[in-house]
């Protein structure tokens, strides 16, 4: 319980009273590798563990939308709204490796900030993140070249490598598997 | 006022009460074309309600370059964001300029915090305004990866049909994230 309430902190300082009724919505929940992530009207925590997002095109191409690692909160876009484009039907949610999480419903959830205001502040700080996590992604793949959106990639995860295939690395950082075999080419031969 | 009211109940309707709370820290501007409404390093404490016209969101790189993030037409709520979306290890900087003549409500977000801050309906307001920001940006992010520039650009006109009309071309192929040649091709091949 403690450790859930670090995570909250981290975004936003909640009341005693809010956290509890909070937790009363959060079933603690544990994923093997590989295992898709429901994504009808539910929210997540991240514990341990890697999860990324994707999303399919109708011609049936699958692009990595973020890599999410400990103490992210994350829904799907689902609840939110339908998307006006055609571009995409849904974002899908899938685990890199063996993850703790807990696991609530985000209807639940958006009754409680009716009458706890401080979890609609919550709420809004979460929101705040994702922004950023999505300007971020989208202003290294405009500003930056090939080594220089691997090596973003990273210092942000040391360990991608081990986590999902190099063609997944390649398609995220937007560059093609033969790019991305010389560009980790040249830097680890110069070592 | 009436004006300020239809837009905002696009997103979240508010109380009459916090509608003239809203309103007493809001002003109405008019822009001419090419005037920066938030200008990198000042003017991060404004939030702004689109009336008419066209704005664009830029990110702004280390070495000077810029990019058209998203363009934004009437009805529109922004703000840069900036503190609350900067962390220490942050590498760009976001602009927002004008593309057409614009009318603006401006104000203070400073303020909006304050007065938002035990009013629940407009802490409702700037989440449903802050989900719109993050599903466009997440739709972008997919249409960058997903889409080729072709569809990219058919998907534009499809959102503002008469875009070239009211902004320069070249504008247009940054967005796109395209050379002007790829574009002024691309444009070709359609007629």
């Amino acid at each position: 319980m403690n450790n859930l309430r670090d995570i909250l902190y981290h975004y936003y300082p909640i009341s005693d009273e809010s956290a509890t009724k909070f937790s009363e919505i959060l079933v603690r929940k544990k994923y093997k590798n590989k295992t898709e992530l429901s994504n009808n009207d539910k929210f997540y925590i991240l514990l341990d563990g890697f999860v990324r997002s994707y999303t399919i095109h109708d011609n049936g191409s699958v692009r990595i939308g973020t890599f999410l690692s400990k103490s992210s909160i994350f829904t799907s876009i689902k609840p939110l709204s339908i998307l006006s484009n055609c571009v995409i039907q849904e974002i899908k949610f899938d685990c890199l490796s063996d993850v703790i999480l807990y696991e609530g419903s985000f209807s639940e959830f958006i009754k409680l900030t009716k009458k706890h205001h401080d979890l609609s502040l919550l709420y809004n700080k979460t929101l705040e993140a994702g922004i950023r996590l999505v300007i971020e992604k989208a202003h290294v793949l405009i500003h930056l070249d090939g080594m220089g959106r691997y090596l973003h990639l990273k210092n942000q995860y040391p360990n991608i490598e081990n986590l999902i295939k190099l063609n997944d690395i390649a398609s995220y950082i937007n560059v093609t598997p033969i790019q991305l075999s010389r560009i980790r080419k040249t830097l680890y031969s110069s070592k | 006022m009436e004006n300020i009211k239809l837009i905002l109940n696009r997103f979240e309707p508010i109380t009459e009460d916090s509608l003239n709370e809203l309103c007493k820290i809001l002003t109405k501007k008019t822009y001419s074309k090419k005037s920066f409404l938030i200008k990198y390093p000042k003017d991060f404490d404004k939030f702004f309600i689109l009336i008419s016209g066209l704005t664009r969101s830029l990110t702004i790189a280390e070495d000077g370059s810029k990019n058209c993030r998203s363009i934004l037409k009437p009805p529109a709520l922004f703000l840069s964001l900036e503190k609350e979306i900067r962390k220490n290890n942050h590498i760009f900087n976001i602009e927002f300029d004008c593309l057409t003549e614009v009318t603006v409500y401006e104000g203070n977000f400073k303020q909006f915090r304050k007065i938002a801050a035990d009013r629940t309906d407009l802490c409702k307001l700037y989440i449903r305004g802050l989900e719109t920001t993050l599903l466009k940006l997440i739709e972008k992010d997919a249409m960058k990866s997903h889409l080729n520039a072709l569809e990219r650009y058919l998907c534009l006109k499809k959102e503002i049909p008469n875009i070239e009309n009211l902004i320069q071309l070249n504008q247009i192929a940054n967005y796109l994230n395209i050379t002007p040649v790829q574009f002024s091709r691309i444009r070709k091949n359609i007629k």
